[in-house]
């Protein structure tokens, strides 16, 4: 079905609203690993990521898709990891990446 | 108890960095005792291995010869080589002791130890210690001071170097939770200063945060991005290998685009932090200066901001950088802070009817 | 002499009923069997298999000798309880039917046959009986007796930590507890009367309870016995003395060659026998790295299993160092169990790996070794140079697969429980290792190493770098200088526990200095705090593991720690006061140089093997 023309057109919303409340998927994989809240986004993880070098893993990104709600983003992007733990090894704030990846890529199957 | 007068002082100091100097000399000003010991076999702290100073590039040895020049006119006694392990509180006086020799009597006791770098070894993914062109902040003062070489070959016109921020600081892997504070200013100063030694160096700065909370901080580093071409890139590195023909093959991650980063460089820098360099060990009576273990913290005191004393030693203060990471200014406003109150409290000590001031 | 009997129903309640309890559950259990033997059990239970089952359990059932190997009071204990018990059984049968000419009675008649029978003589025989049937009583009176003081003071039995048992299980033990002194004093009391009786219930009945006024505590002791045997028969089904029949039923069928499932099954199968032949006897707890901090240990965990309840964590915290496994007087799979549970844990995780590049297309290039550093092995440069440094000083080729870009070895999936997902990873590095030729694989991670050897089809040895370097330090083709420093020597366990290599690294640590002895070490060393196999525990709570095995390491004052693995490594070296060294590392600091002429080329020119 071809849209009405109304002499403009308009594509989805790209902008986030960050007010929109964590849906309880989300919740639960914080709650399976609430060291994510102590990512600060510094990049080690994806610098020394195994998968990174093949994939477009790359896990401080996963996190900030999961906390700004994007589950699908999230956990597509960590299907990829093969949970080597090197990101755990020199995250600074000692976050327990590969369990996160584990409850975050599992988002999406349990969605199939 | 019998005090040899040539070993009885109002204030003992234990340090002779900047900030020991320092309080020596404001509190020696207002016509008290003061003697300060020193480990090394010369004063001066880290500041005495600087070559210049952000914001405004002033010669680290022209202020320490400033300090120098005031604690010679007040004739302050600065003992070097002489290292204090402990305290001893007894009837009201405090035995700086080095093992079991007393080595003075003081009131009161000024703990100015300042801070440690820390051993950017234990980072051994960037292989510091491993390869010779990972270099410390530090050991680029020595550069500069003209006490080492650059590690590259001198005939390089454009070396490419990297500067990583955040080494062992706000890295809880480590056992080190703050910030450091400065390296940030100190990292951008560096910069300009390799810039300005090659000027067709390629430069970077793999940040975490930039932190320029100074006067003038942040002037500095706009000043670093458009004079000097500075490229600041957040993203923490990750690891060093050797790379062709002597230079050094690093990964990182550039966060703000969300792509790996793959590069050859000639020089690295790591940002070490600062660390405390004593723990102290209290029981009733007595305090020990230790090595610092695995996240042990800087020296705490009671009272933050009002008061600098040691928590629960009277008597007992601290100054400067072993309380935590302090720029120049600021350890120099509080070294005043300091030698205010220890003033007081020898006053009220030595004339009981002293109101305080 | 004709009594009445209404006082065993109690005691033949609680066994008919333990019995059918029991019936059930192991048919229920066995009921997968088929599936994973079929049609060979027949076979096998006529074999010498069920031979050497039946001396496993003799072994292990009754004289506990794994327990008292390593600690002899325990074991003591725990053999008292079950040898006295075993001679009570056994004795009875063998006084009945000498005393009645009758093999066949009924169930309680042996139990209670001195109530029945208090003054049959039966001569110098029947006084064996009745001192033998002493003797038994005596054993396990003892072994209560330890079982108590284990209960008030631990210290005594040489153990720092007991398990804390579940409510039901409380009860079963007070029941247990309470079976042989309520014995005791029945037949106490009934020889009394009547006169007779062995060394200790004979002699107790006739200082104490000759007295006709003791005839009125006769029967209800026996009615107390009865009732306290019974309850005992009724909970234990469902306490963990289910571990005392479920142990022998576990031991012959390993011996008939059923593994346990990969998959959690704590109702199927050998798993559900492994389950619940745990005794929560506590072997597990003193040797835990995390004992104290964390309250993971298998004990807890398999109760945990056994009631459903909080297993997850457990089972994803655990660090799987293995040291519970290997004190394990049950040798009880626990690992496999933890990456079982962790498997179904994460039963919805996805991983694609299609992704994998395929490296067998490069050239066919040959050295004398490959060398995989591993995942770790960009972080721990040091350890790499170290390694290469050597190699070089033994004139010896090599190809360094992962000096790049990497796949990681597998095992930490699989220690995830996703052996499925391992298997992709398996493949495409054994794609590349065999692209090259060469004598063998060598590996400075010893996480690798155990996936390489158990797991993948490879046709070329594969060696952790401190067997290789042991050898060629053995056939005096590396030379170090002896020097005055101190080690002490930190057991990874994946290269010790699991890999079974202890002496290798000690020797070579020998040859460099002097090496102390520490606390915990071998097979007991503790756990550097951070393995691939715990998903979730906080950092928190591994650095303090981290810091209790830096304490016993750093102990005897060394100069330097040493250990093999570059995951231990980085997690003792980022928390020690003192440095903490790979082997290589140290082997290369003392080295003793004969560069000048040793020829060395990146291209092999000679294979080895």
């Amino acid at each position: 079905m071809s849209r009405p023309d109304f002499g403009f057109s308009w594509s989805g919303a790209r902008a986030l609203d960050p007010s929109q409340p964590l849906s309880s998927e989300v919740q639960k994989v914080l709650d399976g690993e609430p060291g994510l809240l102590d990512c600060i986004s510094c990049g080690q993880c994806a610098a020394v990521c195994t998968a990174g070098a093949y994939t477009s893993m790359s896990f401080y990104r996963v996190v900030l898709h999961l906390l700004r709600g994007e589950t699908k983003e999230a956990s597509m992007m960590s299907h990829g990891c093969m949970l080597c733990g090197k990101c755990r090894m020199t995250c600074p704030r000692g976050v327990n990446i590969h369990n996160a990846v584990m409850l975050i890529s599992a988002l999406m199957h349990t969605k199939a | 108890m019998n005090i040899p007068q040539d070993k009885k002082y109002d204030v003992v100091i234990i340090g002779g960095g900047f900030s020991g100097l320092s309080t020596a000399v404001v509190l020696a000003e207002r016509g008290i005792s003061v003697a300060v010991f020193e480990k090394d076999e010369k004063p001066g702290g880290h500041l005495s291995r600087w070559h210049h100073l952000f914001p405004h590039g002033q010669e680290a040895s022209e202020l320490l010869g400033e300090l120098y020049s005031k604690v010679k006119h007040l004739d302050i006694p600065v003992f070097t080589g002489r290292k204090i392990t402990g305290i001893r509180l007894l009837s009201g006086v405090n035995m700086l002791m080095d093992g079991d020799e007393v080595l003075a009597y003081a009131m009161a006791v000024v703990l100015a130890a300042g801070f440690r770098l820390f051993d950017a070894q234990r980072k051994e993914e960037y292989g510091y210690g491993l390869y010779p062109s990972v270099l410390t902040a530090a050991e680029v003062e020595a550069v500069f001071r003209k006490e080492r070489p650059w590690p590259f070959d001198s005939s390089c016109e454009q070396p490419r170097i990297a500067f990583v921020h955040c080494v062992g600081s706000r890295d809880l892997k480590c056992g080190v939770a703050h910030c450091s504070k400065l390296c940030c200013i100190t990292a951008v100063k560096q910069a300009i200063a390799v810039k300005q030694a090659f000027p067709k160096s390629q430069v970077w700065c793999f940040y975490m945060d930039l932190r320029m909370h100074g006067l003038e901080y942040e002037e500095l580093y706009r000043r670093a991005q458009v004079e000097y071409g500075v490229r600041f890139i957040r993203g923490r590195l990750s690891e060093a290998s050797p790379g062709q023909g002597g230079t050094l093959h690093v990964k990182a991650e550039d966060t703000l685009l969300g792509k790996p980063i793959r590069m050859q460089l000639d020089m690295l820098v790591l940002m070490a932090g600062m660390v405390p360099a004593v723990d102290l060990q209290r029981s009733i009576g007595k305090i020990v200066l230790e090595e610092p273990s695995f996240g042990s913290g800087f020296i705490s005191v009671t009272g933050y901001p009002l008061s600098v004393q040691v928590a629960g030693h009277p008597g007992i203060y601290a100054v400067g950088t072993c309380k935590g990471p302090a720029v120049l200014p600021e350890v120099m406003a509080d070294a005043c802070a300091v030698a205010r109150e220890v003033e007081n409290y020898v006053k009220s000590i030595k004339e009981p009817q002293y109101v305080q001031a | 002499m004709e009594r009445s009997a209404v006082f065993v129903i109690p005691f033949m309640a609680g066994f008919v009923f333990a019995l059918t309890v029991l019936a059930v559950r192991y048919l229920w259990w066995l009921r997968g069997l088929r599936k994973q033997a079929p049609g060979k059990l027949p076979a096998v239970l006529f074999s010498h298999k069920t031979l050497s089952a039946i001396n496993e359990i003799f072994n292990e059932a009754i004289l506990h000798r794994r327990i008292l190997k390593r600690n002899r009071r325990m074991g003591f204990m725990h053999m008292s309880l079950a040898v006295g018990w075993g001679m009570m059984i056994l004795g009875g049968k063998f006084e009945t039917w000498f005393h009645t000419g009758r093999f066949f009675h009924d169930t309680w008649y042996a139990v209670f046959f001195r109530y029945f029978e208090p003054q049959v003589v039966g001569g110098l025989a029947g006084a064996f009986w009745l001192h033998y049937m002493d003797l038994g009583l005596l054993v396990v009176l003892s072994g209560v007796t330890l079982a108590v003081i284990k209960r008030i003071k631990k210290k005594v039995l040489g153990i720092k930590n007991t398990t804390r048992h579940s409510r039901v299980n409380r009860l079963a033990l007070t029941f247990l507890w309470l079976v042989f002194p309520l014995r005791l004093l029945a037949e106490a009391v009934t020889f009394g009367q009547y006169g007779g009786g062995g060394f200790l219930t004979g002699t107790l009945g006739k200082l104490c309870f000759t007295s006709p006024m003791c005839a009125v505590v006769e029967l209800p002791l026996w009615w107390a016995y009865s009732l306290v045997l019974g309850a005992f028969f009724v909970v234990l089904p469902f306490s963990r003395y289910l571990h005392i029949p479920t142990e022998m039923v576990l031991i012959l069928l390993r011996h008939w060659g059923l593994r346990a499932s990969t998959e959690l099954k704590p109702e199927e199968g050998l798993q559900a026998f492994e389950v619940h032949a745990c005794s929560a006897c506590g072997m597990c707890l003193d040797v835990c790295p995390a004992i104290g901090q964390q309250p993971f240990q298998a004990a807890y965990f398999m109760q945990a299993i056994r009631s459903g309840k909080g297993w997850e964590k457990m089972a994803t915290d655990c660090l799987s160092c293995g040291a519970c496994e290997n004190a394990c007087p049950v040798n009880i799979g626990i690992e496999n169990m933890r990456v079982a549970a962790r498997g179904k844990v994460h039963q919805d995780y996805m991983a694609k790996h299609d992704y994998l590049p395929t490296l067998s297309t490069r050239e066919r290039r040959s050295a004398n070794i490959l060398l995989f550093t591993g995942c770790m092995g960009r972080l721990k440069p040091g350890i790499t140079e170290a390694v290469k440094q050597l190699l070089e000083e033994a004139g010896l080729s090599w190809v360094h697969l992962d000096e790049k870009d990497s796949i990681c070895c597998g095992r930490p999936m699989a220690l995830a429980g996703r052996t499925d997902q391992a298997a992709t990873m398996r493949a495409a590095n054994e794609a590349l290792i065999g692209s090259y030729r060469a004598g063998m694989l060598v590996t400075t991670c010893p996480i690798c190493l155990n996936q390489f050897r158990n797991e993948y089809k490879l046709n070329i040895p594969v060696v952790h770098h401190s067997e290789l370097l042991w050898q060629l330090m053995s056939e005096g083709r590396i030379k170090t200088e002896t020097g005055l420093e101190c080690f002490s020597y930190h057991d990874p366990c994946e290269l010790g526990r699991k890999g079974g290599h202890y002496n290798e690294p000690r020797e070579l640590l020998s040859a460099c200095g002097n090496l102390l002895p520490v606390d915990r070490e071998k097979s007991e060393s503790l756990c550097c705090g951070n393995t691939p196999g715990s998903l979730s525990l906080s950092l928190k709570d591994r650095q303090n593991i981290t810091a209790a095995t830096l304490k016993v390491l750093e102990a005897p004052h060394p100069d330097k720690i040493v250990t093999a693995c570059p995951l231990c490594q980085h997690n003792l070296s980022r928390q020690s006061k003192v440095p903490v060294k790979d082997i290589a590392e140290v082997l290369a600091g003392v080295l003793i140089s004969t560069s000048t002429q040793a020829h060395y080329t990146h291209e092999a020119e000679t294979i080895e093997a």
